[in-house]
């Protein structure tokens, strides 16, 4: 009578401490942990007790009696997992670490980026007595990617903004939004002004192709796409092409999956989101009526994760085909491969998934108009191109091979890898990374917080052993900056317009709309300002 | 609840005389250390997350939970592992 973990999972692994009987691997820290899709529920030992349920913060957790029909292969995913990963040495109980000794009174933290790795590094910080955390973030929004990275049609992976609201709310916490490291406030300035500074800013850009024509207008980067949807304030006024019948997407992981259905979705459907108003108008008027996925590789090499397919594979508006022929060697490739033998609804917009398919150059003069593809075989793990060229048709091109870090001003950065060198977090004592800076584009939302807390140790480390200044200036505040009675006045302002149009929020998607939303900070509190930065 | 926890927690008197434990050592471990004190505080987590969500704490009830050392942060799910800071 088990609790079965669903598509949502983001591996935060509240579950894990919850569950009285250690039924949920892999736990952070136990062998396949990074490499896993989800966490699982062992049947055998759960008993159904639900403490989970209540620590998952996307909702991901639910008992067996609950599953919709499309959750129903979940039950078989989570049991198959304890057939091939028994964990037979585990525990009867999850080990909870114990306290450090650590004398963290008086602490304070600089957090740069509000997205998720930046609030688990600031939860994890303020676990500990007497520590004050200031997160600084560009915009005047926080949350990062999870406000403006997650689909809009998966509501219960944005329910971890509540988490995020309960940390928000832990005494020592403080927003300054609005506020850019680099441009507003310097590295140096930071780090005399903190006994610490985390960089948290995440990747903000994507991995190119390298192939001629990429930059033609019509081929764009899948990462901008979905900031345009999401109603990012830097990508609000983009222009998508969406006149022709296809467009393809290069890559096939969870953001391909993502674009792909955005664009081929019911806009009927999408208008009960949270959708960026703007990008619902321009999808309402879109002709596209197919979106190809290119995958380098075979099916057995696809990048989406097993949930995220079984979530395309059941929506009832969309088309999902296969080309191709599947060989079924694992969960993922049995799902392609009743796929591939479904048979087309008329009227439907459809997902095809290609595979073996190289890009090799974009089509058209000054717009694109296409896009030429090789078909390539899997050589020792590695697409090697076999010469046969094929031309496919599409006013848009998408690249969604991956995000990339840029480099940060004032931080050593690696090229090759895309992130600031670090060991376990620490780039030198007092100046420390978490997210996907940290680590690279990898893992999934609650991946930040196993990482967050790396890191938070590595910076309790080197306060043991006596190595952070104390800090000696103080960031003063912005005309413009916004703390978290401005971000709640945005909030609420959201929601309200959310209700009235059955819709979860309505996101404000330009600045001038957000700062009118939210009362200046500064202007209300500029006595009390004033006081703080002459301590 | 308070009271019960003491009933649940701590040794009896027989106990106690029987092992001839110092007094001081019985008011150390249950509860005026303020270790022993922060796992009072710690044993209630759960609670006070009921207690809140069920619209129970109103200014009455916050003075009482903190007299009876009790009050804190509630936790944020179940058997949820207590913080140092709590």
């Amino acid at each position: 009578m088990p609790y079965v973990v669903t598509q949502s999972c983001c591996s935060d692994a509240a579950c894990v401490l919850a569950c009285p009987v250690n039924a949920i691997h892999p736990a952070p820290g136990e062998p396949g942990f990074a490499e896993a899709e989800m966490l699982y529920v062992d049947p055998v030992t759960c008993v159904d007790c639900g403490a989970c349920a209540t620590a998952c913060p996307v909702d991901a957790l639910q008992p067996h009696t609950k599953l919709t029909d499309q959750q129903l292969p979940f039950v078989e995913i989570n049991a198959g997992y304890y057939r091939d990963h028994p964990h037979a040495d585990r525990t009867p109980l999850a080990l909870v670490p114990k306290h450090r000794a650590s004398r963290t009174e008086g602490l304070r933290v600089a957090v740069v980026g509000a997205g998720p790795a930046g609030m688990y590094a600031a939860d994890e910080l303020l676990k500990l007595p007497g520590v004050e955390v200031d997160v600084f973030d560009r915009l005047p929004t926080p949350h990062g990617l999870a406000r403006y990275g997650v689909a809009p049609d998966h509501p219960k992976t944005k329910q971890v903004i509540e988490l995020f609201s309960q940390i928000e709310r832990e005494p020592g916490f403080r927003y300054r939004l609005n506020v850019e490291a680099g441009t507003d406030v310097s590295v140096d300035e930071l780090r005399s002004s903190y006994h610490a500074v985390i960089y948290a800013v995440g990747a903000a850009t994507d991995r190119r192709l390298g192939v001629p024509g990429e930059d033609l207008p019509g081929s764009v980067s899948a990462t901008v796409l979905v900031a345009w949807y999401n109603g990012h304030p830097d990508a609000d006024d983009n222009d998508y092409p969406l006149a022709s019948e296809r467009a393809v997407v290069v890559g096939n992981g969870n953001v391909a999956l993502d674009v792909a259905r955005i664009l081929t979705s019911d806009p009927d459907r999408l208008a009960t989101t949270d959708i960026s108003d703007r990008a619902l108008l321009a999808l309402r008027d879109s002709s596209i009526r197919e979106v190809v996925l290119l995958g380098r590789r075979g099916p057995a090499d696809a990048a989406f994760t097993l949930p995220e397919l079984i979530g395309l594979s059941n929506l009832d508006d969309i088309d999902v085909a296969v080309e191709g022929e599947v060989a079924v060697t694992s969960a993922k490739t049995q799902i392609l491969a009743e796929l591939a033998a479904r048979t087309p609804a008329p009227g439907r917009r459809r997902i095809v998934l290609r595979f073996h398919a190289a890009p090799v150059r974009m089509l058209g003069d000054d717009q694109v108009e296409g896009i030429e593809v090789v078909r390539t075989e899997v050589v020792d793990g590695r697409a090697v191109p076999t010469g046969e060229t094929e031309q496919i048709e599409a006013g848009l091109v998408l690249r969604a091979i991956g995000y990339r870090a840029r480099p940060v001003s004032g931080l050593p950065f690696d090229e090759d890898r895309a992130l600031v060198p670090n060991d376990g977090g620490r780039v030198e004592p007092g100046l420390y990374v978490g997210g996907w800076i940290k680590r690279g584009a990898t893992g999934f939302l609650g991946t930040n917080k196993s990482c967050s807390k790396e890191t938070v140790d590595r910076l309790l480390d080197d306060l043991d052993a006596g190595l952070l200044t104390a800090p000696t200036s103080v960031v003063p505040p912005f005309e413009y900056e916004l703390d978290h009675r401005g971000w709640l006045a945005i909030d609420r302002a959201e929601r309200a317009l959310g209700e009235v149009a059955g819709r979860p929020r309505v996101k404000l998607t330009d600045r001038p709309a957000l700062r009118e939303a939210a009362v200046p900070a500064v202007r209300r509190n500029a006595g009390r300002a004033r006081v703080r930065a002459g301590r | 609840m308070r009271v019960l926890c003491d009933v649940i927690a701590t040794p009896t008197n027989q106990f106690i005389k029987q092992y001839d434990i110092p007094k001081e050592v019985i008011k150390d471990l249950y509860w005026d250390a303020p270790e022993s004190e922060k796992l009072l505080r710690d044993l209630f987590a759960d609670v006070r997350v009921l207690a809140h969500e069920a619209g129970l704490m109103n200014r009455v009830s916050t003075v009482l939970w903190k007299r009876l050392r009790i009050d804190g942060r509630p936790a944020r799910y179940r058997s949820e592992p207590a913080p140092k800071a709590a």
